[in-house]
């Protein structure tokens, strides 16, 4: 663990600080009920279906499974997906 | 979401169908900041999205292996640029517009906020002598100068605010309390005496001299406080005597509700008068010299204004059905028949004694020649002293008080 991810740690354990808001490079995914996701801190989609989503989120890629689904809304700041979203897979 | 909807359509978009490597579209969209939505996957190496003017332009220019066409352009740009040669579109569009920006310079609607006593249609026909009216045009209007009108045509009305709100004009006002009307001037010779029979509880003279005692049972008229009384050196004084005497009393509300009643029924039979009023032109459906067929019969009056999108239109629709009716004798039950009465005998005791202090009530009830009497008991305390001329008649004497 090198000294910077020691101190994002120690800092957000210490003042109980969100760990999205202390490092900018975590994705922060909302989900509402199962039909919308939203997700800031997409760098890319990597593989778009409508059974399979996988987006580039830098440190912890996110594939999304589901059906239906359609990618809303996709801009600098936040990608939106709609559809029935079955489960999210973390890809460590 | 919708209301984005709305704006794209104002600014106009296209729907793009790429081919290819399509997550190197959207990658690429994303990084030149080009705005993407509602993305499909419509085939395995087909995506159809939606961009803007800007967006669509911008991606043409890239060197992408992804095969780009715009399959459809949706919005008002395209639209106007389809129909530009039409002229009567054009026209048509011009004075469509016309008779909106026309129609809202007119009054749409009036609300009336904080009417209390005044009636509305009496404050609508003091607002219409203002000008300020269904129909009145709104450059018209002096609302410093109604407000004021509004002063002097209703004196009743304290404060008054008309404003203008788009078509609609919204007129707050608060009336006035009218104070308490005293019948006796403050420097006339006056004694108190009992407003009712009862026990009584306290006196307390602000002015004058009691003549009662706590436990005292006193009648109707007899004297509380006294305004004329002789002073300690035997001279004659007279004032203008109040105060409170709080006494025990009973109060009792007496109803009857008959158990047959005679009631108007429908027959079926009706009529409608309709009307269509447009600002203030009124179209009747209907003949002024046309009679109303039946004899008797019950009048409904209903009157709709139009909306559309949640705005009030100047365009109303009044229905007028007179149903004819024939007299029917029902019989009540003696449970409906008590309800009634019970009902009657609290808006009784609400409106006679609202301010009084009941400590018991005891009720009872009979059936005697096909009618239900109810009798309710209210057993009160409460201020019984009632200001009267003094009686300059009355002897005067040593007061008990003074001994």
């Amino acid at each position: 663990m090198n000294k910077d991810r020691f101190s994002k740690n120690f800092f957000t354990k210490a003042f109980e600080i969100r760990e999205d808001v202390a490092d900018c490079s975590i994705p922060r995914t909302e989900l509402i009920g199962n039909t919308e996701l939203t997700v800031s801190g997409v760098q890319g989609i990597v593989e778009y279906g409508s059974e399979r989503i996988r987006l580039n989120t830098g440190k912890l890629p996110i594939t999304v499974v589901g059906r239906d689904m359609i990618i809303k809304s996709y801009n600098t700041e936040e990608l939106c997906i709609n559809g029935f979203i079955e489960r999210l897979e973390f890809a460590l | 979401m919708r209301l984005y909807r709305w704006f794209s359509l104002i600014k106009g978009y296209f729907v793009i169908e790429a081919r290819g490597r399509c997550e190197r579209a959207l990658n690429a969209a994303k990084a030149r900041n080009i705005r993407v939505w509602d993305a499909v996957k419509t085939g395995s190496d087909t995506v159809v999205f939606r961009t803007d003017l800007s967006g669509f332009k911008k991606l043409r220019q890239l060197s992408l292996p992804v095969e780009i066409t715009a399959s459809e352009r949706r919005g008002l740009p395209f639209f106007l640029e389809k129909h530009r040669k039409r002229v009567g579109f054009l026209i048509g569009t011009a004075l469509f517009f016309a008779l909106i920006a026309f129609c809202s310079s007119f009054v749409w609607d009036i609300n009336i906020y904080g009417l209390e006593t005044i009636s509305e249609s009496e404050l609508s026909a003091a607002l219409a002598k203002e000008g300020v009216e269904i129909g009145a045009p709104l450059s018209k209007i002096n609302k410093p100068y109604a407000e004021l009108a509004m002063h002097i045509a209703c004196p009743k009305i304290k404060w008054i605010q008309i404003e203008t709100v788009g078509t609609t004009v919204n007129v707050y006002l608060k009336e006035s309390t009218a104070p308490p009307e005293t019948a006796l001037k403050e420097d006339e010779i006056t004694d108190v005496v009992a407003a009712k029979d009862g026990v009584i509880i306290l006196a307390v003279p602000h002015c004058g001299i009691p003549c009662v005692k706590a436990g005292q049972t006193v009648q109707k008229g007899d004297l509380l406080i006294a305004g004329r009384y002789m002073s300690y050196q035997n001279e004659e004084l007279n004032v203008h005597a109040y105060g409170r005497v709080m006494a025990k009393t009973v109060n009792v509300i007496e109803t009857q509700v008959p158990l047959k009643e005679e009631v108007l029924e429908k027959t079926g039979e009706v009529m409608r008068k309709n009307s269509i009023r447009i600002f203030s032109w009124e179209i009747r459906f209907y003949s002024d010299t046309e009679e109303i067929p039946f004899k008797s019969y019950l009048c409904e009056k209903e009157k709709k204004q139009l909306e559309l999108f949640g705005i009030k239109l100047p365009v109303f629709l009044y229905s007028t059905a007179f149903y004819e009716t024939a007299p029917q004798t029902v019989e009540i039950s003696e449970e409906i028949a008590l309800l009634r009465a019970e009902n009657v005998a609290n808006k009784l005791q609400f409106s006679q004694f609202g301010g009084i202090i009941v400590n018991d009530i005891e009720t009872s009830y009979k059936i005697s020649n096909g009618v239900l009497y109810y009798e309710c008991y209210l057993y009160c305390t409460e201020d019984i002293a009632k200001l009267v001329p003094a009686d300059m008649e009355r002897p005067l004497k040593e007061h008990d008080f003074w001994s």
